[in-house]
C-alpha cells in the first residue's frame, strides 16, 4: 500500500513536472504572442526596405570609420593592425548605441498598447498567466533588435578577415550587445507594464534604461578600474563591465578570475544580464497579477536571492585588505567602498519604494490599506507585508557581503568577524533607512487622494532629500569650510555615514530617521483610524 | 452549473456588487438586467477570474473562479462590452492566435478555426483584415472567439450593443442556438424586449443588489400577480367602469386618460367571459376587448428606482 502510495506520487510528481516543461515548452516555442507580432511585424513590404537601408547605412558608416581610422598610404603592419582594431571598436560602439536606442523604442508601447486596445482583458480571461504574454513580447521585441544585430555581421565580420579581430572577439560582443537588449527589453516591459499612456512608456523606459546603465558604468567603475586600462596587462575587471553595451569591444576580452579559473566577462556579463532580464519580467508579471500571485510570490523571492547575491558579489569584490582578517581592522576604507555601492543600489530601491508601500483609498485592489505590518503579506504583495520585505532585503544583502567576505577571509588564513566595527553598524544604518522610507512613503499615501499622488508626493520627497538636498549641504559645506566658519552641514544629511566612511556617526543617523520614520508612520496609523471611524 | 455564492465586490466603501446568489444549468439563457452601474460587468468580470471578489465566491462545474481560476478561464467565452480586436491581422489568424493561447493542438487548429468561422456565418471573410469587417461582423468574430476552445459558460458584456436590427436578429439566433447546443449563456442588455424574447432565466439588478431572478414569466408575475384587461366602448366609458366594478374578480376598474377602461382582474377564465357578456347586457358596445401582457421592460421599470451604485 505503502509502496503503491510512493509510486502514486512520483507519477504525480513526474506528470506535473512533464506538464510543467510543455507548458514552459509552449511558452518559448509555440508562442501566440510572438506569433501575432511576427505576422504584424513582417508582413508589410516596408520592412524588407527599412532593412535594407539599415545595412546601407551601416557600410556608409563603416567606410567612413575606416577612412577615418586607417587612412591611406603606405603604413606598418603593427599600426595597420592598431588601426583595424580601433575600427572594430568604433563599428562595435556604434552597435552598441543602436541597441540603446532602438530597444526601448521597440519594447515600450508593448503591454500598454495592448491595455489601450483593451486586449489584455481577453488574452487574461484565457487560461494563460502574464509570463506567456511577456515571454511573447519579449520574443517579438528582441527579434527585432537581434535581426538589427545579425543584418551588421557582414560589417563586422570585416575585421575578421582584414584583421583586428578574432572570431571570438566578435562572438564576445555580440554576446554582450544581445545581453544588454535582453535586459533592456525587460525594463522596457516593466515600464510597458506599470505605464498608463504609450509616450509616458517610451519616456520612461528611455529614462529607466539611462539609469540602469548609468548604476552599470557606475558600480563597475567603482569596484575596480580594469586592469588593463592600468596599462598593466591583465585583463582581469568586474564581470559588470560586460553588461552594458558601450565600448563592447573592450569589455568583451576582459575576464574574471574566479577560484583561479579565467572566465571570459562575455560570458559572465551575458549570464548577468539574463539575471537581470529574469527579474524584470518577473516585475511586468507581478504588476499584471493581483494580490498573492504566483507571479508575486516569485518576484518577491526572486528579490531576496538577488539582494543576496549582489551582497555576495561586493563582498566579493571588496579589496582583500586585513580589516576582516584575524582582528586587525580598518573598517572605513572597505566600508566606504560598499557603501558606496549600497547607496548606488539605493536609487532603484528607492524608485521601488513606494510601488512597495504606497497605499491609496481610491485604487482598486492592488494597493488597498491591509495594515501596516504583518510577515505573512511580505510576499503578497500588499502594503502591509512592505516593511517586512524592505527589512528582508537589507538583511539578505547583509547575510550575503558576510557569507562572502567570510569565504575571503578564511581563504586568507583568517576569521570573518561578525562583531567587527562598522558593519553592524552599516546594516543598523540601511535598516533604518528602509524603515525611513518605508515610514515616509506610508505617511504621504495616507494623506493622498489617489495612488498616482501619492507616488509622485514620495518621488518628490526622495528628490528633495537625495538629488537636491545632498548637493545643497554640499555646497553649504564647502562654504563654511572655505569662510572657516559654520557647522558640518553635510552631516546633517542621512547619508553622511556612507558618504564619509564615518561609521561612527552611523548610530546617530540611524536613530534619527528610525525616529522620523516612526513618527511618519504614527501619522499614517492615526489617519488610517481616523478614516476607519469615519 | 454555474453557481453564485453570496458574491460581493467593494471599491473602497462603494458596493458594487452585494451578495449575489444564483444558479444556473446547461442550456439556461441568462439575461442580466440592470441600468448603468448597477453591477453587471463587475459581476461578468469577477466571473471571468478578471476581478477579484471581495467577499463570496462562484464555481463553473465545481470549479472556484478563487481556488481555480485557471479551471474556470479554460471552461470560459468572455465577450467584454468593447471589442478589444487586433485590428492588423486576418480574421483566421486573429482566431488561430486565440486557439494557440486556449492550447488547442496545433493539428487540429486550422478545423476548429473554420467550424467556429462556419457557425458565425464568417466563413466568406476568413482571409480580410480584422480592420475591414463591419461592426455586426467584428461582433460575430468576438462571439466566434468567444466560442473557439468550446466554452460551457458564455459570458456576453452588451452583445447586441450598436448593431443594427438584422444583426440584433442574427446574434439572437446564434445565442439561442448556443443555449439548445447546452451552454450557460450569460448575456448583459439594455433592449429588454429581444431579452424576454430569447432568454429562459432573467435578473435584475440595481445598486449591486439582485431584486428579481428567475424565468421571465415569473418575474412578471411577480410585479404584477393579476391580468389586465383594456375595454373600449362607442359611448359611455365611465357607465361601462361602473358596471364592470362589482363583477367577480374584478379588483379595481378606472378610465383611462384615452376613454379606455382599465380592469384589473384576478379571475378564471368563465369570469372573464361574463365581464363581456355584462358589458354587451348593459346596452354597451364594445369595440375592443384585451389583454395587457406585462413585459419585462414594466417589470424592471416597477422594480427598479434608476439608482446607482
Amino acid at each position: 500500500m505503502g509502496a503503491r502510495t510512493g509510486a502514486g506520487t512520483l507519477g504525480g510528481a513526474a506528470a506535473r513536472t512533464i506538464g510543467w516543461a510543455r507548458a514552459n515548452l509552449a511558452t518559448l516555442f509555440d508562442n501566440a504572442q510572438s506569433v501575432r507580432d511576427y505576422r504584424a511585424q513582417l508582413r508589410s513590404s516596408k520592412t524588407v526596405w527599412l532593412w535594407t537601408l539599415y545595412v546601407a547605412m551601416l557600410i556608409v558608416i563603416a567606410l567612413v570609420l575606416y577612412s577615418n581610422v586607417v587612412g591611406q598610404g603606405v603604413q606598418s603592419v603593427s599600426r595597420i593592425q592598431g588601426s583595424l582594431r580601433q575600427f572594430y571598436d568604433s563599428m562595435a560602439t556604434a552597435l552598441g548605441w543602436l541597441v540603446v536606442l532602438m530597444t526601448p523604442a521597440l519594447t515600450a508601447f508593448t503591454i500598454v498598447q495592448e491595455r489601450e486596445r483593451k486586449s489584455l482583458d481577453l488574452v487574461f480571461s484565457a487560461p494563460v498567466r502574464p509570463k506567456y504574454l511577456l515571454v511573447g513580447k519579449m520574443l517579438s521585441s528582441f527579434r527585432y533588435t537581434w535581426m538589427l544585430l545579425v543584418l551588421s555581421l557582414p560589417v563586422t565580420a570585416v575585421s575578421v578577415v582584414m584583421g583586428g579581430a578574432t572570431w571570438v572577439d566578435v562572438i564576445g560582443v555580440y554576446a554582450i550587445l544581445s545581453g544588454s537588449a535582453l535586459a533592456i527589453t525587460s525594463i522596457g516591459l516593466l515600464i510597458s507594464s506599470l505605464a498608463g499612456s504609450v509616450p509616458a512608456a517610451l519616456i520612461l523606459t528611455y529614462l529607466a534604461a539611462g539609469v540602469y546603465l548609468l548604476l552599470l558604468t557606475a558600480i563597475a567603475g567603482m569596484m575596480s578600474i580594469p586592469s588593463m586600462m592600468t596599462m598593466t596587462g591583465s585583463l582581469e575587471a568586474p564581470f559588470l563591465v560586460a553588461m552594458s553595451p558601450f565600448g563592447a569591444a573592450g569589455t568583451s576580452i576582459t575576464q574574471t578570475v574566479l577560484w583561479g579559473l579565467e572566465i571570459p566577462n562575455w560570458i559572465l556579463g551575458f549570464a548577468g544580464s539574463l539575471l537581470v532580464a529574469k527579474i524584470f519580467v518577473l516585475g511586468a508579471g507581478s504588476s499584471l497579477s493581483p494580490y498573492g500571485s504566483p507571479e508575486t510570490k516569485s518576484l518577491r523571492i526572486h528579490g531576496l536571492v538577488y539582494a543576496a547575491l549582489i551582497g555576495i558579489g561586493v563582498g566579493y569584490a571588496l579589496p582583500s585588505s586585513s580589516m576582516f582578517v584575524g582582528g586587525s581592522a580598518t573598517p572605513p576604507t572597505a566600508l566606504k567602498e560598499m557603501a558606496i555601492i549600497l547607496t548606488w543600489l539605493l536609487i532603484p530601491v528607492g524608485m521601488f519604494v513606494p510601488h512597495l508601500c504606497c497605499c491609496s483609498p481610491t485604487a482598486d485592489r492592488k494597493y488597498r490599506d491591509d495594515g501596516f505590518f504583518s510577515l505573512r503579506a511580505a510576499f503578497v504583495g500588499s502594503p502591509a507585508g512592505a516593511l517586512p520585505y524592505l527589512l528582508m532585503v537589507v538583511l539578505s544583502y547583509y547575510v550575503g557581503a558576510a557569507l562572502a567576505l567570510g569565504a575571503k577571509s578564511s581563504a586568507a588564513g583568517g576569521s570573518f568577524d561578525w562583531s567587527i566595527p562598522g558593519f553592524g553598524q552599516s546594516l543598523g544604518w540601511f535598516l533604518a533607512l528602509a524603515f525611513f522610507a518605508w515610514g515616509t512613503a506610508r505617511m504621504v499615501s495616507s494623506g493622498a487622494r489617489t495612488l498616482r499622488a501619492a507616488r509622485i508626493l514620495f518621488l518628490a520627497v526622495l528628490m528633495i532629500l537625495f538629488p537636491i538636498g545632498l548637493p545643497t549641504l554640499a555646497i553649504l559645506d564647502g562654504l563654511g569650510r572655505t569662510s572657516g566658519f559654520g557647522p558640518d552641514f553635510l552631516m546633517l544629511h542621512p547619508m553622511y555615514p556612507l558618504l564619509n566612511a564615518q561609521m561612527y556617526t552611523a548610530e546617530s543617523h540611524a536613530a534619527l530617521m528610525a525616529v522620523v520614520g516612526g513618527a511618519f508612520a504614527y501619522v499614517a496609523w492615526r489617519r488610517r483610524r481616523e478614516k476607519d471611524v469615519s | 452549473m454555474l453557481e453564485l455564492k453570496g458574491l460581493t465586490k467593494h471599491y473602497d466603501g462603494l458596493v458594487a456588487v452585494r451578495d449575489l446568489s444564483l444558479s444556473l444549468k446547461p442550456g439556461d439563457i441568462f439575461g442580466f438586467i440592470g441600468s448603468n452601474g448597477a453591477g453587471k460587468t463587475t459581476t461578468i468580470r469577477m466571473l471571468a477570474t478578471l476581478l477579484e471578489p471581495t467577499s463570496g465566491t462562484a464555481s463553473l462545474n465545481g470549479a472556484d473562479i478563487r481556488e481555480d481560476p485557471m479551471a474556470v478561464r479554460g471552461m470560459i467565452g468572455y465577450m467584454p462590452d468593447f471589442f478589444g480586436l487586433y485590428d492588423d491581422i486576418r480574421v483566421w489568424e486573429y482566431l488561430d492566435f486565440f486557439a494557440t493561447i486556449y492550447r488547442i493542438p496545433k493539428a487540429k487548429r486550422r478545423e476548429t478555426v473554420d467550424s467556429v468561422l462556419e457557425l458565425t456565418d464568417l466563413t466568406i471573410k476568413r482571409n480580410d483584415f480584422v480592420q475591414s469587417l463591419s461592426r455586426g461582423m467584428q461582433q460575430r468574430l468576438c462571439l466566434a472567439r468567444c466560442l473557439i476552445h468550446d466554452p460551457d459558460l458564455l459570458l456576453l458584456d452588451e452583445p447586441a450593443s450598436g448593431l443594427d436590427p438584422r444583426a440584433r436578429a442574427d446574434l439572437k439566433e446564434l445565442i439561442l442556438e448556443l443555449g439548445r447546443m447546452g451552454k450557460i449563456v450569460l448575456v448583459s442588455s439594455h433592449i429588454l424586449h429581444e431579452l424576454a424574447t430569447f432568454c429562459s432565466i432573467v435578473g435584475i439588478i440595481e445598486r449591486g443588489e439582485l431584486l428579481a431572478f428567475g424565468p421571465v414569466k415569473e418575474v412578471v408575475a411577480k410585479v404584477r400577480p393579476h391580468r389586465v384587461f383594456v375595454v373600449r366602448v362607442l359611448e359611455d366609458a365611465q357607465k361601462a367602469a361602473s358596471d364592470l366594478t362589482a363583477r367577480k374578480g374584478v379588483l379595481g376598474v378606472a378610465v383611462q386618460e384615452d376613454g379606455a377602461v382599465r380592469v384589473d382582474f384576478d379571475g378564471d377564465l368563465p369570469q372573464q367571459a361574463e365581464l363581456l357578456a355584462a358589458l354587451v347586457q348593459g346596452g354597451h358596445k364594445p369595440i375592443d376587448f384585451r389583454e395587457e401582457h406585462a413585459d419585462l421592460e414594466a417589470a424592471f421599470m416597477r422594480l427598479t428606482t434608476g439608482a446607482v451604485s
